[in-house]
């Protein structure tokens, strides 16, 4: 193989496989990223056999070939060679890649190539376009609320929804919160798939910043995002998501509507002063329209917070984990925040006051 | 069926051991492990694998190889077919262990849950609901008895069960147990667990949205049809009517059916007759007020599974004190649990009498004119028919049941009773209790008589 490329496309391209690469396996070749052209393009290639990325770059081909070279090191290499411009790639003695600037000239040592797998294909032509940004934007305004461990993969994944009439639907739930984002309708009726929180966590990395559509094609076992020069795979889980919906509050006994940015800074305040649990109380005023925030902690100190607010409704008091309601809040898209409340032991309900595209539910904490 | 898999595994077995000699060790353990033959059909065998990667390359790289192998020990082996089949490793089944004592330490802090979560999406099942934390006493015996047989045999051998009972004494539990118990047994089952509401409003939107062949098709498909708290059909004709016809399409396929209501269907009001009959026409059984023993297991049982350890005296004493209802005694007895936690120091007799206070019935407070009068209110008779030397099976009943009342839940003496009630002996009293008491455990009327006075008399202080 020898092949002339620039050296950010090749920087660029490595960045995104090598995150991929699977480490500590039993199969040692998945530590590597593999380099293969035919006769028309180049593709650099990784996987740990949950995921499995392709990424394709433009080059100059002189000969086809492949090579599997230990991610880490060229990811090293190649993000601090200085201002070198174009970049020669050429194997050399089987395994082994010389990489050729103006200035150096570096041997890595490979890894045979025949080891290394090849990724899956879809089976279904099925595709469904989507807007690259509001497949991210909707994968993170919920993906922190997944759950992170694998006893009920269901939760332990974003479901996304797509069906005809109906906006695209991201929901993630940990069962202590639940936070859904609905975007624009796409016509498509392909379902509705789980993906794993790692996978989401992957494909928000690489989707990042890119304006261009994304195809998605998904069957029962995978789910296939191509975007331009690019597939990325990822495994799905199996099984059905919480019927979320009968989990949302219809009624509420108070709304409390608030700054957003007053309400980040005070309980940013407040959280030094939490407990191990991250224990916040909030108590609403309904006379006179003021909601207290309250934080102790028998090592640190107490804090205690006033802030005028609109409310409707019952007075309330009730007991948070503060990183809950902290970590929704910026994806509200509006500077006023609503917080609905339903009473003792059900879940606040929060959502903007000119977004009604994004809503969290978060469940108190006891307050024995 | 089976040896047909033992076959199929041992055909699988000696293909492994040879392959796993021409292929390197990484290699093996990558792609071949948690591998399995699911089907052989003319000559075609089906691998289950665990993942798409493991799909595609043993499909491109180890395909031929495979194959030759097969060839070797079953030469009538034309090809292979990779499918997919989530088998959980035994590597996932150890992580997944460790993870469920993690979460079990988690729960127990102080963040609640969304509990609708775990709550099986397609059969609407609790999973927390299983036979395993089901207390069984002499009040439920007869119930669990027929929950389990239903376990084992499906559609035949009582069906329909209907299963009444007070508030909070296990109904649900019962109900989703046989339910859980039955998808444990056979994954494949077609289980709904339905509340009598949600069928209610599910035939409302069928309506609605012109629909009525789907909510037909959705309800007739099931092999155990669980309706929860069947009492609220009660004056709703046309949900009555069409639930009618789902029963006879279920039973008449002889698929099982559970009812649950708080009383017999004799005391449903606003009951179509030939529902009423439908629901008789399998067994009925009652679920009664846990006695003692069974209260004080319960208690123990819900103590431990919560990590606390309290004295036999409080135990005893909560049991004592709260008597109808499990949902109330396991709200006791979060309450002293959530004290003891909260000041971090053991409690006293005492301490726990102080908590219960909160929880317990008011005790006399309630006059005895005023407790006779609330009685003869509710049988439409005037008091002093009650205090006349008359043996009218109208007043002979309300006033042993006022008797009743008097010493049970106000522990008044029986001579007062008797002094009370127009200087009868003593010994007419502890006859009218027994009586009562007696009649209480046979008669579903005079039960639902005496429960519904209790509710005027203690929502009234």
């Amino acid at each position: 193989m020898k092949i002339t490329c620039l050296k950010n496309h090749l920087k660029e391209a490595i960045a995104l496989t090598e995150k991929i690469s699977g480490k500590n396996l039993t199969l040692p070749v998945l530590s590597n990223i593999l380099i293969s052209c035919d006769d028309k393009k180049v593709k650099l290639t990784a996987t740990n056999l949950e995921l499995g990325i392709e990424v394709e770059i433009p080059a100059k081909i002189e000969k086809k070939g492949k090579v599997a070279i230990p991610a880490g090191i060229i990811n090293g290499f190649i993000s601090n060679i200085g201002n070198e411009e174009k970049i020669t790639l050429e194997t050399i003695s089987e395994n082994n890649l010389l990489i050729a600037t103006q200035n150096s000239s570096t041997i890595i040592k490979g890894q045979p190539t025949e080891d290394f797998p090849s990724l899956p294909r879809p089976e279904n032509k099925k595709e469904t376009e989507i807007p690259a940004h509001e497949f991210v934007q909707g994968l993170k305004s919920v993906w922190y609320a997944a759950s992170l461990s694998s006893i009920k993969p269901e939760i332990a994944s974003v479901f996304v929804s797509l069906s005809k009439g109906q906006p695209l639907t991201f929901v993630a739930t940990d069962s202590f919160r639940l936070a859904e984002k609905k975007t624009k309708q796409i016509p498509s009726d392909a379902g509705s798939v789980l993906i794993p929180q790692r996978s989401v966590a992957e494909i928000i990395r690489i989707l990042d910043g890119k304006e261009e559509k994304i195809r998605l094609i998904s069957d029962k076992n995978q789910i296939f995002i191509l975007a331009d020069g690019l597939v990325f795979v990822s495994r799905i889980v199996e099984g059905i998501f919480p019927d979320y919906q009968q989990i949302i509050p219809k009624k509420f006994t108070t709304d409390v509507i608030l700054d957003k940015n007053l309400l980040v800074s005070s309980l940013r305040a407040a959280s030094v002063f939490s407990n191990k649990l991250n224990e916040i109380i909030i108590v609403v005023d309904a006379e006179s329209g003021e909601v207290t925030t309250i934080t102790s902690n028998a090592d640190t100190g107490e804090h205690t917070s006033h802030f005028k607010a609109k409310v409707t409704g019952e007075s309330i008091k009730m007991n948070f984990n503060y990183k809950y309601i902290l970590d929704c809040l910026p994806h509200v898209n509006s500077s006023g925040v609503l917080l609905r409340f339903s009473g003792d032991g059900k879940p606040l309900v929060i959502t903007g006051t000119e977004d009604n595209t994004f809503q969290c539910l978060v469940m108190p904490m006891n307050s024995l | 069926m089976e040896t047909a898999n033992e076959e199929l595994d041992n055909l699988w077995k000696t293909a492994l051991a040879e392959i796993e000699l021409e292929v390197s060790r990484a290699n093996f353990a990558t792609w071949f492990q948690n591998t399995l033959i699911l089907d052989k059909e003319d000559g075609v065998i089906i691998v289950g694998v665990p993942n798409g990667f493991t799909k595609e390359w043993l499909s491109t790289k180890y395909n031929k190889f495979i194959i030759k192998v097969l060839r070797k020990i079953s030469p009538e082996v034309k090809s292979v077919d990779y499918v997919i089949s989530s088998q959980p490793s035994a590597l996932l089944k150890k992580n997944k262990k460790r993870e469920a004592e993690d979460v079990a330490a988690a729960s127990k802090e102080s963040q609640m849950e969304i509990t609708e979560i775990y709550i099986d999406p397609e059969a609407n099942l609790n999973p927390r609901y299983t036979f395993d934390n089901f207390i069984v006493g002499s009040f439920n015996e007869l119930a669990y008895s027929a929950g389990i047989a239903i376990t084992k045999n499906l559609g035949t051998a009582y069906n329909p069960l209907f299963v009444y009972g007070g508030v909070g004494l296990g109904k649900t539990h019962l109900l989703q147990a046989i339910g859980n118990e039955v998808k444990k047994n056979n994954r494949e089952a077609k289980v709904q667990y339905i509340t009598s509401e949600k069928f209610t409003l599910d035939f409302v939107n069928s309506v609605q949205n012109n629909t009525p062949n789907i909510f037909k098709e959705k309800y007739r498909k099931y092999d155990l049809l669980i309706v929860d708290d069947i009492q609220f059909f009660s004056r709703k004709e046309k949900t009555q009517e069409e639930f009618f016809h789902v029963f006879n399409a279920i039973y008449g396929k002889n698929k099982q059916i559970i009812f649950s209501s708080d009383r017999p269907p004799k005391q449903i009001e606003g009951l179509e007759e030939r529902l009423r009959s439908r629901f008789e026409s399998g067994m009925i059984v009652d679920i009664n007020q846990p006695e003692f023993e069974s209260r004080l297991a319960i208690l123990k049982a819900k103590s431990e599974l919560k990590g606390i350890t309290l004295e036999m005296e409080i135990l005893e004493y909560i049991a004592s004190a709260i008597s109808e209802n499990i949902r109330e005694l396991e709200g006791a007895l979060n309450s002293i649990i959530g004290q003891i936690k909260m000041m971090g120091k053991v409690l006293t007799l005492n301490d726990v009498k102080e908590i219960l206070k909160k929880n317990a019935k008011p005790k006399k407070i309630v006059s005895v004119n005023q407790l006779i009068k609330f009685v003869c209110d509710f049988y439409s008779i005037e008091e002093r028919h009650l205090f006349e030397k008359t043996r009218r099976k109208d007043v002979v009943i309300p006033r042993q049941i006022a008797m009743y009342l008097l010493r049970e839940d106000f522990n008044s003496s029986y001579p007062f009773i008797g002094q009370k009630f127009g200087g009868k002996d003593h010994t007419t009293v502890i006859h009218a209790y027994e009586k009562i008491s007696l009649l209480l455990k046979s008669e579903g009327k005079i039960r639902d008589e005496v429960e519904q006075i209790r509710k005027i008399i203690y929502d009234s202080v």
